[in-house]
């Protein structure tokens, strides 16, 4: 169901410098811890109903409608990406669409391509020329870099949000994303 | 472009870093405001008004409509109850607002405003006053980032300083200043006595 995006140019020095797979395969298995190597991808003709939750970083390119909670990952929903829930994680960028509240405990970015209808609560959120955004955004500068600190805040301050936001979902099953 | 704002810096001159500032802007979220209000600890409010069919629906018979003005100004409005705000911008949303427009923007917008509400907004004078269609962020305590309006622009309707304290409903002008380009830069202010309506 999920495929694997390997970074190619990852800085990981132990994958980089590790000998060729045919000489030492298995070292290379055990040298790959699977949230260090890539992303998790979501691919354009996959739709999710339910609870995505995980520990790795995540790309959606497909359509997710329920909660997304990767506290402490990446998430990026990309062009063709279509996220109709509320969305968790350390950083999150959207180039995609977006119905729903977000959480970024560190940092929000809404690119050009980007169209969120929600409210936005994270230290730091970054709009870009042509982004599309109707909603809230809640910014504290005092929490950058205390990520680690704000999960708690965040989770109180979405959970008055989400009492007042226009988007509901509902999820009906669960999914998990990870190996 | 730039448009320097004489009275704007007035509008957080005296804001405590430590208080959450909560922000009502009626125009659309563009980079540059949310880059500025990041310094604060703050809740941008974005209503993006010039979007909505409240304003492209404002000359129709209401009669025609589920909703009359108010009530769509009021769903609009749709914000936590106990939401009061510090500072709200109006720009460039009252050059586009017939005068049943902005009774019923102001009567929605009221429940949300305290006495330590501070406004700043732009209005045309005169009908021969050719108003440019454009977006306005803010990058400094004084000064604007003006950019074009994609898109047709909506129908002008020019309001004097007079009127709009007659028009906007517990809200009058306190400062207002006659800026390069034509438009009135104004400070607001929430009054204790609102104007009457009159329909």
């Amino acid at each position: 169901m999920f495929e694997k995006q390997r970074n190619t140019k990852s800085s990981d020095s132990k994958s980089s410098d590790s000998s060729p797979r045919e000489t030492a395969p298995s070292a290379a298995v055990a040298e790959a811890p699977h949230s260090a190597r890539g992303n998790a991808l979501i691919g354009a003709s996959i739709r999710i109903n339910g609870d995505v939750s995980g520990d790795e970083n995540l790309i959606i390119e497909g359509l997710v409608e329920g909660s997304i909670d990767l506290a402490s990952n990446e998430v990026t929903i990309g062009k063709s990406g279509r996220v109709n829930a509320d969305v968790t994680a350390k950083m999150i960028r959207i180039d995609g669409e977006v119905k729903g509240n977000i959480s970024g405990h560190e940092k929000v970015v809404i690119s050009k391509t980007g169209k969120v209808q929600g409210n936005i609560i994270a230290p730091r959120v970054t709009l870009e020329d042509g982004a599309k955004f109707r909603g809230s955004i809640d910014m504290d500068p005092s929490e950058r870099g205390l990520s680690g600190t704000t999960s708690a805040n965040i989770g109180s301050a979405n959970a008055a949000l989400n009492s007042h936001s226009e988007v509901s979902s509902a999820a009906s099953t669960s999914a998990s994303v990870g190996n | 472009m730039e448009l320097h704002c004489s009275l704007l810096s007035s509008l957080l001159a005296d804001v405590d870093e430590e208080r959450r500032l909560t922000v009502f802007d009626a125009g659309p979220a563009l980079p540059e405001t949310v880059e500025f209000f990041s310094q604060f600890k703050c809740r941008l409010y974005f209503a993006d008004l010039y979007d909505e069919d409240v304003l492209s629906q404002q000359d129709g018979d209401a009669s025609d409509s589920d909703m009359n003005l108010s009530d769509r100004f009021t769903t609009l409005f749709d914000y936590p109850a106990h939401t009061k705000f510090d500072v709200c911008l109006f720009w460039d949303v009252l050059s586009y607002m017939n005068e049943p427009a902005l009774r019923a923007f102001s009567q929605a917008l009221n429940p949300f405003l305290s006495s330590n509400t501070d406004i700043h907004g732009f209005s045309t004078l005169k009908a021969s006053t050719k108003l440019p269609n454009q977006l306005f962020a803010i990058e400094q305590l004084d000064r604007l980032r003006v950019r074009p309006r994609e898109g047709r622009q909506a129908p002008c309707y020019p309001h004097p300083q007079v009127e709009l304290n007659k028009l906007l409903y517990g809200i009058g002008v306190r400062k207002a200043t006659l800026l390069s380009n034509g438009l009135l830069e104004m400070l607001l202010k929430v009054t204790d006595s609102p104007a009457p309506v009159t329909r």
